[in-house]
């Protein structure tokens, strides 16, 4: 995890040695993907237009990559192809140890003697996912302890909101996976190719219900209520989405419901756990809700830059099935033909691969990391209002991971 | 309004939880044979009809509306709407929506007046318990009725989605385009509509605020999804992979069932009785009159569907598990020496390799043994003699005396 692939300038730390750029990283660690003659031909390909371009930097360590970004004026975008976001914080020290163990304990929750529900159970939980929403459950209960008492901790309550977070977020992924027919999800083939759709429903229910009964064991019934909520929130985003309306509010409001609910609400109840005041609970709540909306826009973006193989699941997967996602709909604008098609959602022959070339021919894509930058401001902005902690800088680092992702 | 989002099912809307095992539906023309079991109440259909009005009465509203609420909601006509794209493919949805919403005023909700009632009896004989809080406990145990309705009813929908696979066999040639894409949208709005009612459910169960509740309902979620993942479904749209997993002992029919439809009455039961304090004097009891009122009541519906020589069921569905896991069936593969006597029941599709049943071999072979039959019944009238018990431990009540007449109407082995 310590590979360090770096592109970096003289003005910022290194020197230019046989054309390969050095970082102030281990001269062992630092290696160029792609090689300048000169520094001033690194600043030419800087000076394009932004664009995406996929495996040029792969970066471990947030500070160089901060620092790394503002030099380069954000750019570029970074590929984290390699970098299991684990190893994102790398530098800042045990916060990644939180995550150690989660995938087991979850595996442990969900045993039963059936062989094949057992296996489909652990399919997902497999421990290779990206484990974001843990991550910032973990993260956000550590920033508002510091905040609060002064000390860096995760009770015990507060670790079993990480577990739910991610136990809920793999059940719906699960009726997400019959609802879209999807046969692979993350590379390999979705568990209703391979049990059949009733059985892999059966198994998303047992998955949710067990994260209920964990739910269960935290003594406070106003978590409770800020975690079913979430449930309520996923099935009615999954409603909105069946039918297409074509204008943003529409498309935000079921990406709130969708993917940004789950975050916003585990934030809220771990920051409610810490026997926050209300500011803070809202806060911590409005900074999940950003970063969720920024982070869905962005796999909404990747879903038609980044290959197949990149992202685990077929790319303009969403299009084909009828999705009007942030890209189009800001491509709507200079392509207006594309409204009815959107209504329709692109079941004419045809409407897939124009709505495709639109996407690739309009600035869209641009507009929708700028939208998704916002949200990511925004988010940070809210952490603003709790106390600076080593674990909130991660959070606010966290954003930009989340911009600048590529999978 | 309402009528017109759901005017594809009926004019009139109720809730009826489908020809499933629990729920009960008045045949004026289907006569049972009741001589040959002793029963102490006589349960022609008019007599359970009966039993239920007066079940109805003691609780104070019909149970048939308990669901409603939910199944009238905003976000589900865009459902509806899609449903009605379904009407001419068979997709098993639409006929469990429509048993769901259709006018059969016959219908009734066991799980909720069972629930009800025994709330009754409970909360009007505890002790120091003023009238306030009493009204309060019932408040929410009817709340808890609901949702228990709603959980079944969820499971009723999500169990109609049909393997891909099975897709192909069932569509006698007619495979088309359109057809696949029916069939996907059918399965589509089933389990969107099942997670809808799901997480209804799920914040109705987060508003008791009651955190033993929770658990409680929790884990009969958890065992449903476990029971139905291990139960086939019967009919056509059957997919059975593997028969590992399937009931091979009346033990084990018992557990399987406890599971997938035992533990959301039992648990519900069970609930009862948190919400007045009462867990550790009646929780145990509750539980289990739920546990063997369900036992007997399937075992009562398994005797019924094997013995039964017509199937078709006036064409409507009937959503079962695969009459492999009839207790008849099980009874007889156990005596025969286990799973391996299935075998000559099945028979592999030679396209995919899956097995199909030859369900009227199978029944009619199982329905000749009286020795089988008899063992059912025997195993249906024990459970129906230990949730009896159950209730002889709640104090004397107008709400007992009705849950014992439920108890032999629902469990009737005619």
């Amino acid at each position: 995890m310590n590979e360090c692939k770096m592109i970096l300038p003289r003005s910022v730390f290194g020197r230019i040695r046989q054309g390969i750029l050095h970082g102030g990283l281990p001269a062992e660690s630092v290696v160029s993907s792609r090689r300048f003659s000169s520094i001033s031909e690194l600043h030419n390909w800087c000076n394009k237009p932004p664009v995406i371009l996929p495996n040029i930097c792969r970066v471990g360590n947030s500070t160089q990559k901060g620092l790394l970004s503002k030099w380069l004026n954000r750019q570029i975008c970074f590929s984290m192809s390699q970098v299991h976001p684990v190893s994102f914080a790398h530098s800042k020290q045990g916060l990644h140890e939180d995550l150690t163990g989660i995938y087991e304990e979850i595996r442990s929750l969900l045993r039963t003697d059936i062989y094949k529900l057992d296996q489909m159970c652990h399919y997902y939980f497999d421990g290779k996912g990206k484990a974001i929403r843990p991550l910032i459950v973990f993260w956000t209960s550590r920033a508002c302890n510091y905040h609060n008492v002064g000390r860096s901790f995760v009770s015990n309550e507060q670790k079993k909101v990480a577990l739910i977070s991610e136990m809920i977020h793999i059940g719906s992924l699960i009726h997400d996976d019959v609802v879209d027919t999807s046969d692979i999800r993350r590379g390999k083939s979705s568990v209703n190719s391979m049990c059949g759709d009733r059985n892999a429903v059966m198994a998303g229910n047992f998955v949710v219900s067990n994260a209920s009964c964990l739910l269960s064991t935290i003594d406070d019934t106003e978590v409770t209520s800020i975690i079913s909520h979430i449930i309520g929130d996923l099935v009615r985003g999954e409603l909105m989405q069946q039918d297409n309306q074509g204008h943003f509010e529409h498309y935000l409001k079921k990406t709130y419901k969708k993917t940004a609910s789950l975050i916003a609400n585990c934030c809220k109840a771990a920051a409610h756990l810490s026997n926050s005041d209300a500011p803070v609970i809202e806060a911590m709540y409005q900074f999940g809700k950003n970063i969720g909306i920024a982070f869905q826009l962005v796999d909404d973006m990747l879903d038609f830059v980044s290959t197949a193989e990149n992202l685990g699941k077929p790319s303009a997967a969403d299009l084909k099935l009828g999705l009007a996602t942030a890209p189009v709909l800001f491509a709507c604008e200079k392509f207006p033909e594309l409204h009815s098609m959107i209504l329709r959602r692109f079941q004419k022959p045809g409407d897939v691969e124009f709505a495709l070339n639109a996407v690739h021919n309009s600035d869209c894509l641009n507009e929708t990391r700028i939208l998704a930058k916002q949200y990511c401001d925004y988010a940070v902005n809210h952490l603003n209002k709790i106390m600076p902690s080593v674990e909130r800088e991660s959070l606010a680092d966290l954003t930009q991971h989340i911009l600048h992702r590529t999978r | 309004m309402l009528i017109r989002k759901f005017g594809l099912f009926s004019r009139r809307l109720f809730v009826y939880s489908g020809s499933d095992a629990f729920s009960v539906r008045n045949h004026p023309n289907e006569k049972r044979n009741l001589s040959s079991f002793k029963n102490p109440f006589k349960s022609s259909n008019s007599g359970l009809d009966k039993v239920i009005s007066d079940a109805e009465r003691i609780v104070g509203f019909p149970t048939s509306f308990l669901s409603l609420r939910t199944l009238l909601s905003d976000e589900l006509s865009g459902v509806a709407m899609h449903i009605r794209k379904l009407v001419k493919s068979n997709h098993p949805l639409l006929s469990i929506a429509r048993g769901v919403l259709f006018d059969s005023k016959d219908s009734v909700q066991g799980r909720g007046i069972v629930v009800l009632l025994l709330s009754k009896a409970i909360v009007e004989n505890a002790s120091g318990i003023d009238h306030i809080q009493a009204n309060e406990a019932f408040n929410k145990q009817r709340a808890l009725a609901e949702l228990t309705e709603l959980i079944h009813i969820a499971f009723l929908v999500h169990r109609g989605i049909v393997n891909k696979n099975t897709i192909d066999e069932s569509s006698n040639g007619s495979s088309s385009d359109k057809y696949w894409s029916e069939m996907e949208l059918g399965n589509k709005m089933a389990v969107l509509s099942g997670d809808f009612l799901l997480a209804n459910a799920c914040a109705a169960l987060a508003d008791l605020k009651n955190l033993q509740v929770v658990n409680l309902m929790s884990k009969a979620i958890s065992d449903m999804s476990h029971g139905f993942f291990i139960l086939p479904e019967s009919g056509k749209f059957s997919a059975m992979a593997s028969l590992d997993d399937l009931p091979d002992s009346t033990e084990k029919w018992e557990d399987v069932m406890c599971l997938a439809y035992g533990s959301l009455l039992s648990n519900a039961c069970r609930s009862v009785t948190e919400f007045v304090d009462m867990g550790d004097k009646y929780g145990d009891v509750c539980s289990n009159f739920g546990k063997h009122f369900t036992l007997a009541h399937q075992a009562s519906f398994d005797f019924q569907r094997i013995s039964k020589l017509d199937h078709s069921n006036n064409g409507k569905i009937n959503l079962a598990p695969s009459e492999l896991c009839a207790l008849p069936v099980v009874i007889a593969a156990h005596d025969n020496g286990g799973r391996k006597w299935f075998e000559q029941f099945l028979k592999k599709s030679e396209k995919d390799g899956r097995l199909i049943l030859m369900t009227e071999e199978l029944t009619s072979h199982v329905r000749e043994s009286s020795s089988i039959m008899e063992k059912c019944r025997d195993v249906g009238s024990k459970h129906r003699m230990l949730a009896l018990d159950c209730l002889k431990e709640l104090p004397e009540s107008e709400a007992r005396d009705s849950l014992e007449k439920l108890t032999c109407a629902f469990s009737d082995v005619g």
